[in-house]
């Protein structure tokens, strides 16, 4: 049920991203005429001889006509800007000092390095833990907000969904959908990646009632990557009706919320233009990176003597899956801007049943090669997953790109390493315990909203 | 519900938030849109439905879309400085390095350049302060007419593409009202005049033809 839930939210989302040009694309449209032929001229038209009552003398009959010929056809010139300010797909915050003491929720830095055995419906906090709660932000987006007298960088925006979570007691979590956010951004760095004092007030109206004043320093975007450090005050009230409540032990009453916090967050896929970007049209805009994408998918074949997708079938050649959400390669402007460093939000490793390992944030150092421009480029890469799995994984993919949301490929690499850190029953019981492995694997893979940029697009080759 | 009220106002604050755009002539078929190309958006001031004001270093593009068969109208009243500069048969992106015709406006008198190369000089028609002229420009074709009041400035080909937009700023220190503008399609504005011809000369007893 819950995997048919992901798979639904993912379906929605990337329908969401795919269709949302209007609210990220301004397109302005020049008509220019050009007139081929524009000639006026004049005939005669005589009078076909003949007998004619008309006496001797008699004026002629024959009459001019003036004809004006124009050829014209219009060429129609279209230009597309970005029209936002920031729009992002996740934003994590790891909240420090929220939490009581015995109900901190523990997520780790930036909000998304929990500890993986505590991820059950039960947990209520634990003591000891430095990241208490978190601010968990999906589908955000900003736009420029043009009032007191067009003053600079003001920007209205929302989420399509927010959290605001102090501890584990989830009677305090607060939460809306499409929360109103004004924000207001000094910028102390105008060049890429941009770095931004940032206040904020934002409000939320529902399931939570609340208000959230908080600053911010960002650093960002590259790659869609930014980094950000916290502080604010959240204040709320959850009526008894609201979702957090009815889970909670106290579901007999509303709950207020108040607390101060101070937070480290990371955001992905989120990526924040200046003004004067906003008047650059997309064809000129610059990136950094050799790859974004929202999600690939590769289907392998390990080896391993239990599969992890097809347990029930008698052929057993795909054995396993690699899982990669929220990826970024950025360039490293070093060696003709081909090496570059990237990470993903999660990247799920399943070679089989029991050997597979999960990386949070890993790091994924590669080279970039076009083989053939515009179409087809490899990859070969060494990535090291450090939490909650500690594994090495060494690789190459080779890719073909059909769109610029799609793309196809081939991936062979090796993994080698176990997770030797408690992870939750809910995982381990859908791929079993995990044990140490060491195996080489090929297979194939499908990129989905995932865009590979040509090297003429990369910012340091312009 | 409270989901549609928080769209509207949002909706609210983003679309009607644009303070370097503004429309003329809202109820008309031709409704025009401008855009104040200039920094400071305070260089212009609407003052009616067709009327605004430019002040000194205002610069503004004015068009309607989809219409390049051109027959722009104004109405110019020099408040004080020396003048107007019109320009047109171009595009407001990336101006000035597009191709263009400019008519200068001023009370030294009127001239017509192609991308800076000069067409014509007029020394006798001069614009006059406080004292309205109207200003006929049209895109006809290759042809391009310029009218104050009833004087022919400028009437010729050009082999620059008709275009939409109608720029215009003030000469240095000058300061300008513009009223009574209206941008209509070149062939309807011909079949009017046609009619009106026609009419005229019924009434005076000749047989229409």
């Amino acid at each position: 049920m819950r995997t048919k839930i992901i798979l639904i939210a993912g379906i929605i989302l990337s329908t969401v991203l795919s269709s949302c040009v209007s609210i990220m694309t301004r397109t302005e449209t020049d008509i220019h005429t050009i007139s081929e032929r524009d000639t006026v001229f004049s005939y005669e038209q005589k009078n076909a001889p003949g007998n004619q009552d008309m006496g001797v003398v008699y004026p002629s009959s024959r009459t001019f006509k003036s004809e004006r010929r124009l050829y014209q056809r219009d060429s129609i010139v279209e230009r597309k800007y970005p029209d936002f300010i920031r729009l992002g797909v996740f934003e994590s915050v790891g909240l420090i000092g929220t939490g009581s003491g015995e109900s901190s929720y523990g997520t780790g830095m930036f909000g998304i390095f929990p500890d993986f055995v505590n991820l059950r419906s039960d947990y209520r906090g634990d003591t000891g833990k430095l990241f208490s709660g978190g601010i968990y932000r999906i589908g955000v987006g900003e736009w420029r907000l043009r009032w007191f007298k067009d003053a600079a960088n003001w920007t209205i925006g929302t989420s399509m969904i927010e959290f605001l979570i102090p501890s584990a007691k989830k009677q305090n979590t607060l939460s809306s959908i499409f929360p109103l956010y004004l924000r207001k951004r000094y910028y102390l760095r105008e060049e890429i990646p941009y770095i931004a004092l940032v206040p904020t007030l934002g409000i939320g109206w529902y399931p939570s009632q609340y208000v959230n004043l908080s600053g911010s320093i960002d650093i960002g975007s590259l790659g869609g990557l930014n980094l950000r450090a916290y502080a604010g005050l959240a204040a709320g009230v959850n009526s008894k009706e609201a979702y957090q409540v009815r889970m909670s032990n106290e579901s007999d009453k509303s709950h207020t919320s108040v607390f101060p916090y101070f937070g480290l967050g990371i955001s992905f896929l989120d990526f924040v233009n200046i003004v004067p970007e906003t008047y650059r049209e997309w064809k000129d805009h610059e990136h950094s990176s050799w790859n974004i994408g929202l999600v690939q998918a590769s289907l392998i074949a390990a080896g391993a003597d239990s599969s992890a997708v097809a347990q029930n079938s008698e052929t057993k050649i795909f054995t396993g899956f690699i899982f990669k959400i929220a990826n970024a390669s950025v360039a490293l402007p070093i060696l003709n801007n081909q090496l570059y460093l990237g990470t993903s939000l999660a990247n799920f490793v399943v070679l089989g049943f029991n050997e597979w390992g999960i990386g949070i944030l890993p790091f994924r150092l590669g080279y970039w090669q076009t083989i053939i421009a515009d179409e087809l480029s490899t990859e070969p890469f060494i990535e090291y997953n450090y939490y909650p799995s500690n594994f090495l994984h060494i690789g190459n993919r080779v890719n073909l790109r059909i769109s610029d949301f799609l793309n196809i490929g081939l991936v062979m690499g090796f993994a080698s390493g176990e997770t030797s850190m408690g992870i939750g029953s809910d995982i381990t019981s859908q791929y079993g315990p995990p044990i140490s492995f060491s195996r080489a694997y090929f297979g194939v893979s499908v990129g989905i909203s995932d865009r590979i940029f040509f090297p003429e697009e990369l910012r340091y080759n312009r | 519900m409270r989901i549609v009220i928080n769209f509207l106002i949002i909706s609210f604050i983003f679309f009607g938030c644009h303070p370097d755009r503004f429309s003329l002539n809202k109820r008309d078929d031709n409704r025009i849109e401008g855009f104040i190309m200039s920094p400071d958006f305070e260089k212009v001031e609407i003052t009616a439905d067709n009327e605004l004001v430019l002040y000194e270093g205002a610069f503004i593009s004015l068009r309607t879309l989809g219409l390049t068969q051109l027959f722009a109208d104004f109405t110019v009243t020099l408040i004080n400085g020396e003048g107007l500069t019109f320009y047109f048969r171009t595009v407001q992106n990336n101006f000035p390095n597009q191709p263009f015709i400019k008519f200068d406006y001023t009370t030294q008198g009127c001239s017509v350049s192609e991308n800076d190369r000069q067409i014509i000089t007029v020394d006798s028609i001069k614009a006059k302060i406080k004292e309205p002229s109207r200003i006929r420009i049209i895109n006809d074709g290759k042809l391009v007419t310029i009218t104050v009041d009833c004087d022919t400035v400028y009437y010729g080909k050009t082999q620059l593409n008709a275009t939409e937009y109608v720029l215009i700023k003030p000469v240095e220190e000058s300061r300008a009202l513009l009223s009574g503008i209206f941008f209509n399609d070149v062939i309807t504005v011909n079949e009017e005049i046609r009619e009106s011809i026609i009419y005229e000369s019924t009434r005076k007893g000749i047989k229409q033809r």
